[in-house]
């Protein structure tokens, strides 16, 4: 008897030397591209005659796993150290995501950070001789939005190897529009971005039409492609969907430019971008989206909206309509998508990203007074501690929910009255708003859905509700005035009690 | 036979007008208020325009009935749009439960003035069972009926559990009436 409990002891030594302490296993990760779970966890449309159909099973699972190589800075044009690309071309592919070497649940987290920073193997641009020649023309260009670094370089870029002697531009990662450069130079992963991606892509097909002289009626295919990709969702009658139909390349290319902490992105409507939400907290958060489309139940689900936001959604179909041609064999396409232990390490980081302190102390007096107007004037009520929002969806004027919506998702059943655009009128939508936590609110640049005002103090404004309004955050470029309509909450208190509640929410 | 018939009938009207003469008060006035706590403040609201009537037995100016209604229409809490969200599906429904009902069901008098009374509470066509004491009172043909009774607003699907809205809410009456 003796003898065989040290067997077993020598066994259970042998295994755990061998696998070390693992807490975290390859034998728990969700199955993403489960299609019960994608069809249920998403919302219906408004237009219930709508719906959306994912890839099925088989294909997704064809197409290729992205494989993550090593990446360098990419600096501001003409910043980078000399002879830098040269250096890169001699730099032997790297594989840093490797299964096999996770032991633990931090090497999970730690992959998980080099995933959100990973580029979409997608939309790699070839770093060619042509493309070195325009850089100082794009750096024209980028100077007027990329926040600069002390070292020159830009965190939102990077440079990859894929094969020696060829180097790429690898951007559209998840940190792209998900962190912020803070002004001690530090990156806050998780922030309200301050890189203008909408800025940054315009700047890519105006390179294209202007330095490499690419005809006009190549830049219109282009621009009609990227409508399709971005913003159409032909069962839509709205003035943004028509507004496709006429626009010329230079009104495209104006109109699709932002400002900081506000973008265009696919599934939004031109002229009706979305404020970047930060990721903080993300665990105790039951939607995703501005318009809570996607359902959060678990782990799985973030997994399944990291990949569907990860250029996947271009493989829904909507009734018929598909925002792009998806490859006939998904087993020879270029279009990859991430492996399931890839979005597991991902999910695995993102739920440890929390929020920045905001450096400003405040009076504690008038912090506690800032707390009691906000309890007195119901803010509470949605924005309800410890996350500060009640994790529920508003209805959108325009949008009554049926009753077994009530049941069934976490409905606070009055709408504020806010644009209702993005959660109607696009292949985002659901009829709801999302309640937003008011977790490090002191660090955005942008608020509302849209981004229309660009300060916490502006919210506190009842001049914006009026016609005539010159919005401080996003405009659309067609309208010299704007009202921005909606939560109409604390317009009327006085200056001092709108002084202190502003100073409680910026401390939270 | 038929004069029989006649004088038993008169002789039933009569005993019966002794032993239950009536006065019905309307109420022309009153005030329906209510307090809950939110995240640890109170918050004040009311119900404007109550309707219904007291019945008093003349005999021993006792009250035998009490019946009273109001709109969940009129709710007003100071904050247009949490008003409007309290007459939707998930607290009031007052598209569909318009009126709040109350009705006694035993009333027991103590002192001249106050009562305790045991009444049926209708909202959202929940009926739930409610004791309170109140008090009655006449001046210059005025009477005035005042009262304090707490509910849980769960019981009647007055929205759902939550960590800072209290599930028990005040509710102060005040009714005021005449003789009709």
């Amino acid at each position: 008897m003796k003898n065989q409990i040290h067997v077993v002891l020598a066994i259970l030594i042998l295994l755990i030397a061998a696998f070390g302490f693992s807490d975290s296993s390859v034998s728990e990760i969700p199955k993403v591209w489960d299609m019960e779970a994608l069809l249920s966890m998403q919302l219906p449309y408004p237009d219930t005659s709508v719906v959306m159909k994912p890839a099925s099973e088989e294909y997704y699972y064809a197409l290729p796993e992205r494989v993550v190589y090593k990446t360098y800075p990419f600096y501001m044009p003409g910043r980078e150290p000399k002879g830098y690309f040269e250096w890169l071309r001699t730099q032997k592919p790297e594989i840093i995501f490797n299964v096999a070497e996770m032991k633990t649940e931090q090497d999970w987290i730690n992959a998980g950070e080099i995933m959100y920073d990973m580029p979409q193997t997608n939309s790699l641009v070839v770093m060619d001789s042509a493309f070195l020649v325009a850089l100082p023309e794009l750096e024209k260009l980028w100077r007027k939005f990329i926040p600069p670094t002390k070292d020159g370089t830009i965190p939102f870029l990077s440079i990859v190897v894929r094969e020696k002697g060829r180097i790429e531009l690898g951007n559209f990662s998840c940190g792209m529009c998900h962190t912020k450069l803070m002004p001690d130079g530090s990156l806050l992963k998780g922030g309200q971005g301050n890189f203008i991606f909408s800025n940054y892509f315009a700047s890519m097909l105006r390179m294209q039409r202007d330095f490499r002289k690419t005809p006009d009626s190549i830049m219109n295919i282009r621009i009609k492609s990227a409508s399709r990709l971005i913003f159409e969702a032909p069962w839509v009658k709205h003035e943004s969907q028509a507004r496709l139909k006429t626009i010329t390349v230079e009104e495209w290319l104006d109109s699709f430019e932002t400002r900081t902490g506000v973008t265009h992105r696919q599934g939004s409507a031109l002229g009706y971008p979305v404020n970047i939400p930060d990721l903080f907290n993300l665990k105790e958060r039951k939607y995703f989206d501005h318009t809570g489309q996607l359902q959060h139940r678990d782990m799985g689900d973030l997994m399944r909206y990291a990949t569907l936001n990860q250029n996947v959604d271009r493989l829904n179909n909507y009734n018929g309509f598909t925002a792009f041609d998806a490859p006939a064999n998904p087993e020879k396409s270029n279009f990859s998508r991430f492996s399931d232990e890839q979005l597991y390490a991902l999910a695995k980081y993102m739920y440890t990203l929390k929020p920045a302190r905001n450096p400003v102390v405040y009076p504690k007096a008038l912090l506690e007074k800032g707390e009691m107007i906000f309890k007195q004037q119901g803010c509470v009520t949605c924005h309800t501690p410890p996350l500060y929002s009640n994790n529920k969806l508003t209805p959108v004027d325009g949008f009554e929910p049926p009753e077994d919506h009530l049941a069934k998702y976490n409905i606070f059943n009055i709408s504020v009255g806010t644009d209702p655009t993005l959660a109607l009128h696009t292949r985002r939508g659901s009829g709801y708003y999302k309640v937003p936590s008011l977790i490090g609110v002191w660090n955005r640049t942008a608020f509302m859905h849209n981004g229309a005002l660009g300060t916490l103090e502006d919210m506190f404004d009842r001049k914006r509700l009026e016609q005539d309004y010159i919005p401080t955050g996003f405009k659309p470029l067609w309208l010299k005035t704007m009202a921005v309509a909606g939560h109409p909450f604390g317009l009327e208190l006085n200056a001092a009690d709108k002084t202190a509640l502003v100073a409680y929410l910026k401390s939270l | 036979m038929t004069m029989t018939f006649l004088r038993l009938t008169l002789l039933l009207v009569l005993v019966h007008s002794v032993c239950f003469a009536q006065k019905k008060i309307g109420f022309e006035s009153g005030q329906i208020n209510f307090v809950i706590k939110n995240a640890g403040i109170n918050v004040n609201g009311a119900l404007r325009d109550p309707e219904g009537h007291i019945l008093i037995d003349e005999q021993n100016s006792t009250i035998t009935k009490i019946d009273g209604s109001v709109d969940s229409n009129t709710i007003t809490t100071g904050i247009n749009m949490r008003d409007t969200h309290l007459k939707k599906a998930d607290y009031f429904n007052s598209q569909a439960y318009p009126k709040i009902f109350i009705t006694s069901t035993q009333l027991k008098r103590s002192t001249k003035k106050k009562y305790s009374g045991v009444f049926d509470l209708t909202i959202k066509n929940v009926t739930k069972s409610i004791s309170f004491p109140f008090t009655f009172t006449e001046a210059k043909n005025r009477y005035t009926l005042q009262g304090e009774f707490y509910i849980n607003r769960l019981d009647f699907g007055l929205g759902e559990e939550s960590v800072i809205l209290s599930d028990t809410v005040k509710v102060i009456v005040k009714m005021v009436g005449k003789t009709d």
